[in-house]
């Protein structure tokens, strides 16, 4: 299967909470190329769990549209997309141990996860063993998930994710109890299936250097994307309500309620802070 | 999958074992059930049989047949009027494989030269293996066979000639071929005759005599029109046990008219007990069955929802993959399918085992085991069913719910529902079973109101619980008592938690219940035992005589507490005469508070003249006779004899002076004939010994027939004395005092008068209506007439007349009520108690229907037993209080109790295991958050105070708050399995909460719930020292 593109458009997820509705997302617009590599960084509560979850389709959101290959997840029924994780998209949560039947073997775990796609035409599933050789755990097949250390678990975890063949993985904070080796061995196990396969992944994450590594990583603030890096290069992004979150740092600034005017000159904005009291500060960005 | 499922069942071994063992405890009980009520349906009515009274096994068939003068008829041999009895009343009833036998008989009086009884002529087929007979059986025509009292009052022996006489027919003489004593009268070859000994209880027999023993030949031959005729029937016990249906449609000819024969049977009745037994075992079993399994699924429901608890990661996990419904239902549902069949197979195991080891073997034991296996599936199948339900929820759950450790939401209104059908279900029953119960009616919603009751006690504390713990809890913070406010803020917040609570507290009143009912039934089947049986050990004995039986007791027992001669008769049906040696009653006869104050020897017997006692040798009597007219009215006392001369009397008189044995036997001599003039008369006396009782003096002449009859109206009789080789025997002063004499009691005797001059007694004999009653027997008063007898409180004096009463079966005596009780030992509904002696020495004739006793106190020698045999005394029943306390154990009402209790100990396990699950479940959070509190310094005494409050005190409240709903269902239901299938209610029973059952029930919950909360307390403190450590 090769990757899916998946394209958010204005996508809001309200929770119902009996202490009060939490906003996650309020207003998420982005879009991922097939067979992408993409990071989602930012704060913790900003909402990236969220959004992996729509994407996955756990959960519907409250506005907007997620758009996964060609299905808009919005329309689809729970059976269909049921259908559409056991065959699609390969969810792996945070915490390697939630995604394994402790009981079962890791081979066991691998086979249980292709049922769904097994069962579906058109779709070619490889050998339980290809697959934890591909994530590094050669000869495995056997263990159960207590017998391997930490960063072996979390590509336990990736092999059943990656099981039915998915065109999206979607990986929930693969790293954050690794120490760099271990991270490594992920990152590096995500980027072979991603080689191998052309799968679209999106990797959630607290540590920059994933983001770097993977080259796009959209860091998603007050849920909203905030901005987002490419190449080493970070940028603001203009959403599709055409707002623009200006950096933190730069926001430290600025209490709420400041006004600015905008100039644009030579393909610079300049943002001028009205009011006297204020010290006048360029800020310079390109516009996306 | 399999091994998926082999996996998830290895790595949570504890809740297979705990579900496993669940399932098995239900399915056991569900497998026990049929197999047990079956086998207490065989052996109840086993022990029906074996109780019953000998009438209930046997059916008569009763009628007449032709006679000699019969218009038409023959002398015909006896054979043939028998098989003519057997045939035609063999059609009217045919039971097969009964016993039967013919008899024969007619009334008539029997004579010899100093007595006459009234009595009847017997033949019975196989009467002489039923006799005890001295000289020989009758055979040929004319030979008769007395019964030795008979014989004793006529005296007579073997080779003696009597006379038979039938009303308005010349006398017949036959030759007396030997004497007999029944030698089983208790035996069912007596059941339902006239002539047996104490069980020939049949208000219409006439005559006070023994039956006299005839061949067929000699009956067949009696100038008659019509010979009575009866045909026995003894029912096989098998019939009672295997084909009652059958043998009610044997029987059906009972009670409907079949021209000449007319049927009469008890075994209707018992055939009926039966069946009431048999469906109170299937009732009350089934009942404790089906609450039990009630119990099981909703424990196992529990059980299984709480380790579901611990499925639903597994289930949003199978779910994220997009895994097909069924396959996420069967990985839930065979965690708990796979110990929940393993679990089925012990329990059919366990189940039909124990019940066959407990109540035995069935008759038709391959449809036991089919309805067990039944039953079995039922259960499992309700097991399987409460699985479904409980992992039901998680199958709906949302898959972040399931993989974000959100517990299932508990308190929708699907539980409230839920809880309120329940409620409303728990009240309808209870009002049903209160609007339908009648006092005697067992209904199954009668048998479920205590647990019905319990139920609604039950969920009502469950749901204050969670309020009411959080309250508490709240209370202990604010005043800074931490264990306290942890430990009520745990229980409150613990979802599963008022739910085990409910069960908890259902699964202890039902025991609380059941062991209240098996106590109160134990208790009352002491007390009735003890009540019927009057004494600690009963024997039934054989006597000569009732003065016979009172000498030997006496003689076994001389210190006169351990043994006491007693005489049960009966008058009327539901009237028992209990006649005691009065000095014993109070130290030997088991008396129960609730009859009242033991009534004191001396109010029986108070002090009356010693008796006139002769000994062997020559008695010697001065006495004058002289022949008057009769008086126009009786005279009185002292009146003046005068009066023109009468003409002589055609026949002399003879004077007899009638003597009684120490052994009771009677003898009777006669004195004269008798001259006008004073004169002294001499007869030897022999057979007394060192001494006989004086009875009384009776002047007779002869009739046509040579027989002693009352002389002529008017003739006196003066005794100046009566005095044997060593002295006088009725003194001047005796004689002389008026008092001292008396005539005979019978209600229907008339005369004689009686005058006392100048120590000489006068006898006149008067004038009565009917010759017959005319008596000129002369009584020696050495008893009070009338007789002393204290009665239950119940009985009334007789509309008119004075009261009389029955004794000993013979004629009415007169009696005067000198003491009340609330009951007497053995009664029933009326009762008398009277002295023995003074009782023989006041009725005049021997009495058919008494049952000697000899009762026996607690301390009593076995060998008290032989010296009574040695005393002349022959035992043929020999019964102890616990004997028949066990024969009463053997009845339905326990069988049912019995089952009802093992139910009540395997629903408190089962519930006590759905709180070990519940609390391994929810361990290894609690022991997280009390780890993380340790963390922050709590102190270990704390968190272990925490962890036992949290159980073992809600194990506590449970077990006190279910005895507390077992006594309200106790105080306000009727007893939901009556104590006696009959219905029993002599002694006034306990009712309500009894506090001993309560105790015992205390006890078991305490230990069964308490140490499930004590484990599941300890481990919760050693999982939050791992938690620490780790
Ligand atoms: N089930 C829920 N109910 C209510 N609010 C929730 C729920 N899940 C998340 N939230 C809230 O939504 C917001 C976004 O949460 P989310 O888990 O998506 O953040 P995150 O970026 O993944 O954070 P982290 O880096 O800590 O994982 C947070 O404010 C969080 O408190
Ligand atoms: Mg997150």
């Amino acid at each position: 299967m090769s990757g899916l593109a998946v394209a958010c458009r204005r996508v809001v997820h309200i929770y119902r909470a009996e202490a009060g509705d939490v906003v996650a997302l309020s207003g998420v617009d982005l879009s991922i190329g097939p067979g992408e590599m993409l990071a989602l960084v930012g704060p913790s509560g900003s909402g990236k769990s969220t959004l992996v979850a729509l994407l996955a389709g756990l959960m519907r959101p409250s506005a907007g549209r997620v758009n996964v290959g060609t299905y808009d997840l919005g329309k689809l029924s729970d059976a269909e997309i049921s259908r559409l994780r056991g065959t699609q998209i390969g969810v792996v949560l945070q915490g390697a141990a939630r995604n394994l039947l402790p009981y079962a073997s890791l081979e066991r775990n691998v086979w249980l996860a292709q049922r769904r796609a097994a069962r579906t035409e058109g779709i070619e599933l490889e050998d339980p063993e290809r697959i934890l050789d591909l994530v590094g755990l050669r000869g495995k097949g056997a263990a159960r998930l207590t017998d391997l250390a930490p960063g072996a678990r979390q590509r336990a975890a990736l092999a059943v994710g990656i099981a039915a063949s998915p065109g999206l993985l979607l990986v929930d904070e693969p790293t954050s109890q690794l120490d760099s080796h271990g991270r490594d061995e992920v990152l590096d196990a995500l980027e072979t299936v991603n080689a191998e396969r052309g799968t679209t992944v999106v990797v959630v994450t607290h540590d920059a250097e994933v983001g770097a590594r993977l080259g796009r990583a959209v860091t998603i603030r007050d849920g909203r994307v905030g901005a987002e890096g490419r190449g080493g290069q970070d940028f603001a992004v203009v959403a599709g309500d055409g707002t623009v979150q200006l950096p933190p740092d730069v926001l430290g600034h600025f209490p709420p309620g400041t006004l600015f005017t905008v100039d644009q000159a030579d393909g610079t904005v300049t943002l001028v802070p009205g009011g006297a009291a204020q010290i006048p500060e360029t800020h310079t960005g390109d516009a996306a | 999958m399999a091994g998926v499922v082999r996996g998830a069942l290895r790595s949570r071994r504890a809740q297979a074992a705990t579900v496993l063992v669940l399932t098995g405890l239900a399915v056991a009980v569900a497998a026990a059930a049929p197999w047990y009520a079956r086998a207490a349906e065989r052996s109840v009515a086993v022990a029906d049989v074996d109780g019953a009274r000998s009438s209930e096994l046997v059916v008569r068939v009763a009628g007449r047949v032709e006679g000699s003068i019969a218009p038409g008829g023959s002398v015909r041999p006896g054979d043939e009027v028998v098989s003519e009895v057997g045939e035609q009343a063999g059609d009217v009833v045919d039971v097969p494989g009964a016993g039967t036998t013919v008899s024969l008989r007619e009334s008539g009086t029997i004579a010899s030269e100093l007595a006459r009884i009234n009595l009847r002529l017997v033949y019975r087929d196989e009467m002489c293996e039923h006799l005890d007979v001295e000289g020989k059986c009758p055979q040929a025509a004319g030979e008769v066979l007395l019964s030795r009292r008979t014989a004793q009052t006529l005296q007579v022996g073997a080779g003696d000639k009597v006379e038979f006489v039938l009303a308005s027919q010349p006398p017949i003489e036959f030759t007396v071929a030997g004497t007999y004593q029944i030698g089983d009268p208790l035996g069912a070859y007596w059941a339902l005759t006239d002539f047996g000994g104490s069980a020939a209880l049949d208000p219409g027999a006439d005559g006070p005599g023994d039956p006299a023993f005839v061949a067929s030949d000699t009956v067949a031959a009696l100038p008659v029109k019509e010979i009575l005729a009866d045909y026995h029937l003894r029912v096989p016990e098998r019939l009672f046990l295997d084909d009652l249906a059958g043998l009610r449609a044997d029987l059906s000819a009972v009670s409907r008219n079949s021209g000449a024969w007319r049927v009469t049977t008890d075994a209707v009745t018992l055939a009926n007990r039966i069946d009431q037994e048999r469906d109170l075992v299937t009732l009350g079993v089934g009942v404790a069955a089906v609450q039990l399994l009630v119990l099981c699924w909703f424990g196992l429901f529990f059980a299984v929802r709480h380790t579901a608890e611990q499925r639903r990661p597994d289930i949003g996990l199978l779910k994220l993959r997009g895994a097909a419904r069924w396959r996420l239902w069967y990985l839930a549902i065979a965690q708990s399918a796979v110990p929940m069949v393993g679990g089925a197979v012990l329990g059919v195991v366990v189940g039909l085992g124990g019940a066959r080891l407990v109540a035995g073997q069935v008759p038709e034991p391959g449809s036991a085991a089919l309805f067990s296996g039944i039953a079995a599936l039922a259960a499992l199948a309700g097991a399987l069913l409460a699985a479904v339900a409980a992992d039901a929820g998680g199958m709906r759950a949302p898959v972040t719910d399931l993989l974000r450790h959100v517990p299932s939401r508990r308190r929708g209104w699907r539980a409230e529902v839920v809880d309120l059908i329940i409620v409303l279900v728990a009240a309808a029953g209870l009002y049903q079973s209160y609007a339908t119960a009648s006092e005697d009616d067992t209904s199954g919603l009668a048998l479920l109101a205590p647990a019905l009751i319990a139920v609604l006690v039950a969920l009502a504390a469950a749901r204050l619980l969670t309020p009411l713990a959080g309250r508490v809890g709240r209370r202990a913070l604010r005043s800074g008592r931490v264990p306290a406010a942890l430990g009520a803020t745990q229980l409150a917040r613990r979802p599963g938690t008022h739910r085990v609570f409910a069960l908890l507290v259902i699964a202890v009143a039902l025991l609380g219940t059941a062991v209240g009912g098996w106590a109160a039934a134990s208790d009352g089947r002491t007390e009735r035992a003890r009540h019927e049986l009057g004494a600690d050990r009963v024997l039934t004995v054989q006597a000569r005589s009732r003065a016979q039986l009172v000498a030997a007791v006496r003689a076994a027992d001389p210190g006169g507490t351990q043994a006491m001669a007693v005489v049960r008769s009966n008058d009327g049906p539901a009237t028992v005469l209990l006649a005691v040696d009065s000095a014993r009653f109070a130290a030997v006869a088991d008396w129960q508070p609730v009859y009242g104050d033991v009534p004191p020897a001396a109010l029986l017997r108070p002090p009356a003249p010693e008796p006139l006692s002769a000994a062997d040798g020559e008695l010697t009597l001065d006495v004058a006779a002289k022949m008057m007219p009769a008086p126009l009215a009786p005279l009185t006392p002292g009146g003046a004899a005068g009066g023109a001369a009468a003409p002589a009397p055609a026949e002399p008189i003879f004077v007899l002076v009638h003597l009684a044995t120490e052994a009771g036997d009677q003898v009777s001599l006669r004195f004269g004939p008798l001259g006008d003039a004073r004169a002294t008369y001499r007869a030897p006396l022999s057979g007394c010994g060192a001494g006989c009782r004086l009875l009384g003096i009776e002047p007779v002449t002869r009739n046509f027939t040579g027989r002693s009859v009352a002389p002529e109206p008017g003739a006196t009789v003066t005794v100046f004395g009566l005095s044997g080789a060593a002295g006088p025997v009725a003194p001047p002063a005796v004689l002389g005092d008026v008092s001292r004499w008396r005539a005979g009691v019978g209600r229907a005797t008339v005369g004689p008068n009686l005058t006392a001059a100048d120590g000489a007694l006068t006898i006149t004999a008067v004038r009565a209506a009917r010759e017959d009653d005319r008596s000129t027997r002369v009584y020696v008063v050495d008893a009070p007439a009338p007789l002393p007898v204290v009665s239950t409180g119940n009985t009334s004096p007789p509309a008119e007349g004075d009261p009389r009463l029955a004794v000993f079966g013979g004629e009415d005596v007169p009696v005067r009520t000198v003491g009340a009780v609330r009951t007497l030992p053995t009664v029933h509904r009326f009762g008398y108690l009277m002295d023995l002696e003074y009782a023989d020495r006041i009725a005049e004739n021997p009495g058919t229907v008494d049952v000697p006793q000899v009762w026996l106190a607690p301390g009593a020698p076995a060998g008290i037993v032989d010296k009574l045999r040695a005393g002349g005394l022959t035992v043929i029943s020999d019964e102890t209080a616990a004997s028949v306390t066990d024969r009463l154990g053997r009845e339905a009402p326990p069988s049912a109790l019995r089952f009802q209790l093992v139910a009540a100990l395997a629903g408190l396990l089962l519930t006590a295991g759905a709180f070990i699950v519940v609390a391994a479940v929810e361990r290894p959070e609690r022991a997280a958050e009390l780890a993380a509190l340790r963390a922050q310094g709590l102190p270990p005494r704390v968190v272990r105070r925490v962890a036992w409050g949290g159980y073992a005190g809600l194990a506590v409240a449970a077990v006190l708050l279910g005895l507390g709903a077992s006594a309200l269902a106790q105080a306000v239901t009727r007893r939901p399995i009556p104590l006696f299938v009959d219905g029993w209610d002599v002694l006034p029973v306990a009712v309500g909460p009894q506090p001993l059952p309560l105790g015992l029930a205390l006890l078991v919950g305490l230990l069964v719930v308490g140490a499930a909360g004590a484990v599941a307390a300890v481990l919760l403190v050693r999982a939050v020292r791992r938690e620490e450590s780790a």
